[in-house]
């Protein structure tokens, strides 16, 4: 009997939540963020043979896509405001770059996130079942979960041939969090923080990471520490 | 009993309001429907376990449009000389392929998660777009022929509440009806989401397609079996003509060669295979993934995995556990479903 007013209580719910947007209190801001993906000072162009990684290897992108969750803005007196719900960005869809993650009081803030998910969003079924996600999938023969990125392109290799590599990162402890040092500014006046990410970063510091020794990282746990622990740096927050 | 029914008129109209509350604008499909014209909506029963459908944004599925999709799919009126129907290359017992040679006839299986169609992806966004160019550029429906029919006035009325024939509504018809052709009922997926029971050589041909052994899994994603994009997998160094495949479309040098990744369901049924149809044989098909890719800078990145340039090197044991794995994702109720096949 009981059960007949379960749905009353949704009816109720969506009501209240489908038309209004301000519960939160009113001096809370949205934080919004707008993410950036640079090479060399400008936006990343897809399939142009013309970027140089720091091990001197001659390359071009064809694919960004990756997850980003677990945002924590930690304001000045060390109370840590969490938003851990994934987005995932794909360079080739410009609506995935702007988020937001949700509203805290104005102020100045340090940003903590990661590329990739959480371990309780990288289980098998965590993450709604939807073509994008689907396609993100990391088999459960190799561990289970999601891709955290896949950054595909071409390079010339050692003997100067046009050759592939893929850099896709899964599984628990490949991760890459973000600690940007720049102090984040969130008020009236600083409606969207910029996030950008350089997108070579990931084949630098503190690995120099030549693609002739590893175009294809999925299932080599060398190349994936490497390359995870290069991209902590990749992302910076612009003043 | 009594509550039951109260319940849903309670919620039939709160949802109503909840619906007005939040649409702005007229009903975009029909704004003075004729009061005789009484659809009756469905939504598309499709398996749990695949991701979410994109629902059409402005061809509601209903039953009448679905029956009136499968007529059309079925009748030669279609075309304007009456020389062949969809189903006359489209076969149900061959996976809805067949091979009267040159460009291979692609499947129709579980159409209605795809957003690029044919080979080369030319026709974008979703089965309306594809079936009208169907039914405008290829077969040039001559709706004078269809019009003379007063059956057919009547199931037009039916399904779009409007006796007039147009290939417009035409397409809207045939893309109801391959929405609905969803196939979930392959051996695979009884022993994934019922109680069939794999054999040792599925399982172990899973095992190499799910992985960095066979890495089919990074296209053919499961449980589509497709990733909606588009690659070059090595059939050619060389392209020229329709062989240079998506450049066609997208003119990026890196698409020479790139074909729409195909969904493997049937696939034991829809021989030949590629886009040119130059394999007969699941042996074959797999014999070029093993040792026959010819590179070329637009080879996908996913097919170059270093030390095996040329291929994966399965032994001849792997890649009859792969094949056994292949032929686990025919669906023979789909091929033999009566719902699909010729009114
Ligand atoms: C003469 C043979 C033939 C007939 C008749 C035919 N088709 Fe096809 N169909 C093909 C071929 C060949 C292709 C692949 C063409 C390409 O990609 O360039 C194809 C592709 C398609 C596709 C694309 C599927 C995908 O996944 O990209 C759809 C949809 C389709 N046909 C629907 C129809 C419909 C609807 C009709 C009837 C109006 C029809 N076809 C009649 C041969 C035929
Ligand atoms: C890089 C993406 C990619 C990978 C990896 C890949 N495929 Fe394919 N597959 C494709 C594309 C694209 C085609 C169509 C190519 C064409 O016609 O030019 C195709 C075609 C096929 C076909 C023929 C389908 C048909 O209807 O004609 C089969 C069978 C097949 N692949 C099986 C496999 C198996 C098994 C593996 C793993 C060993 C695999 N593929 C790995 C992208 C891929």
């Amino acid at each position: 009997m009981r059960l007949v007013l379960l749905p009353y209580l949704i009816l109720a719910v969506v009501l209240f939540s489908s038309c209004s947007k301000d519960e939160a209190p009113a001096v809370s801001i949205p934080v919004t963020f707008q993410i950036e993906h640079f090479v060399d000072g400008a936006s990343l162009a897809l399939d142009s043979l013309k970027y140089e990684n720091a091990a001197g290897n001659l390359l071009s992108i064809s694919r960004l896509s990756y997850y980003l969750s677990d945002f924590q803005l930690i304001d000045e007196a060390d109370v840590i405001w969490s938003f851990p719900q994934p987005y995932l960005v794909d360079h080739a869809h410009p609506e995935d770059r702007m988020i937001e993650v949700g509203r805290v009081p104005p102020g100045q803030y340090h940003l903590r996130f990661l590329v990739g998910l959480s371990p309780s969003l990288n289980q098998p079924g965590s993450l709604p079942n939807n073509l994008r996600n689907n396609e993100m999938i990391w088999p459960t023969m190799m561990g289970g979960g999601f891709h955290f990125i896949k950054l595909e392109g071409h390079f010339l290799n050692a003997e100067d041939k046009p050759t592939g590599f893929t850099v896709h990162l899964g599984t628990e402890g490949f991760t890459s969090p973000q600690r940007p040092e720049e102090v984040v500014k969130i008020g009236m006046d600083h409606p969207v923080i910029t996030l950008r990410m350089e997108v070579l970063e990931w084949f630098d510091t503190p690995t120099l990471y030549d693609l002739n020794e590893g175009n294809y990282s999925m299932g080599d746990s060398v190349l994936m520490r490497q390359l995870s622990n290069n991209g902590r740096d990749a992302f910076t927050v612009l003043p | 009993m009594r509550l039951q029914y109260f319940h849903s008129l309670f919620f039939g109209w709160a949802a109503l309001v909840i619906l007005m509350a939040c649409n702005k604008g007229d009903d975009p499909i029909q704004p003075n429907p004729d009061p005789n014209w009484n659809p009756t909506y469905v939504s598309i029963d499709q398996p749990n376990w695949f991701p979410a459908m994109p629902a059409p944004d402005l061809n509601p599925t209903s039953l009448e449009g679905i029956a009136l999709g499968r007529r059309l799919y079925y009748d030669a009126a279609l075309h304007p000389e009456g020389s062949f129907s969809c189903s006359s290359c489209h076969v149900q017992s061959e996976g809805f392929t067949s091979n009267p040679g040159g460009t291979a006839v692609v499947s129709h299986v579980n159409l209605g998660w795809y957003d690029a169609f044919l080979w080369n992806g030319k026709i974008e966004g979703g089965l309306e777009n594809i079936m009208y160019f169907e039914v405008n550029d290829f077969f040039q429906t001559d709706v004078d022929r269809l019009s003379v029919n007063e059956v057919y006035r009547g199931k037009f009325f039916q399904a779009f509440g409007d006796s007039t024939i147009t290939r417009v509504a035409c397409s809207k018809a045939l893309a109801q009806f391959v929405r609905s052709m969803i196939s979930a009922d392959a051996h695979y997926d009884r022993y994934k989401h019922g109680n069939e029971l794999p054999t040792p050589d599925e399982v172990m041909g899973e095992k190499i397609f799910n992985s960095e052994a066979g890495d089919c899994f990074h296209c053919h994603v499961p449980p589509l079996f497709t990733d909606n994009s588009f690659h070059n997998i090595g059939l050619d160094s060389v392209f020229e003509g329709d062989a240079v495949g998506r450049f066609l479309v997208s003119g990026n040098d890196y698409d020479k060669g790139a074909f729409k990744t195909p969904t493997l369901r049937n696939i034991a049924l829809t021989a030949p295979y590629m886009h040119d149809g130059r394999f007969q044989t699941l042996e074959e098909v797999i014999d070029h993934y093993n040792e026959g890719v010819h590179s070329s800078y637009s080879l996908d990145p996913i097919m170059t995995k270093p030390g095996k340039e040329n291929g994966l090197q399965l032994s001849e044991t792997q890649k009859q556990q792969l094949i056994a794995f292949l032929l686990s994702l025919t669906d023979s109720t789909y091929v033999s479903n009566e719902s699909f096949s010729s009114p």
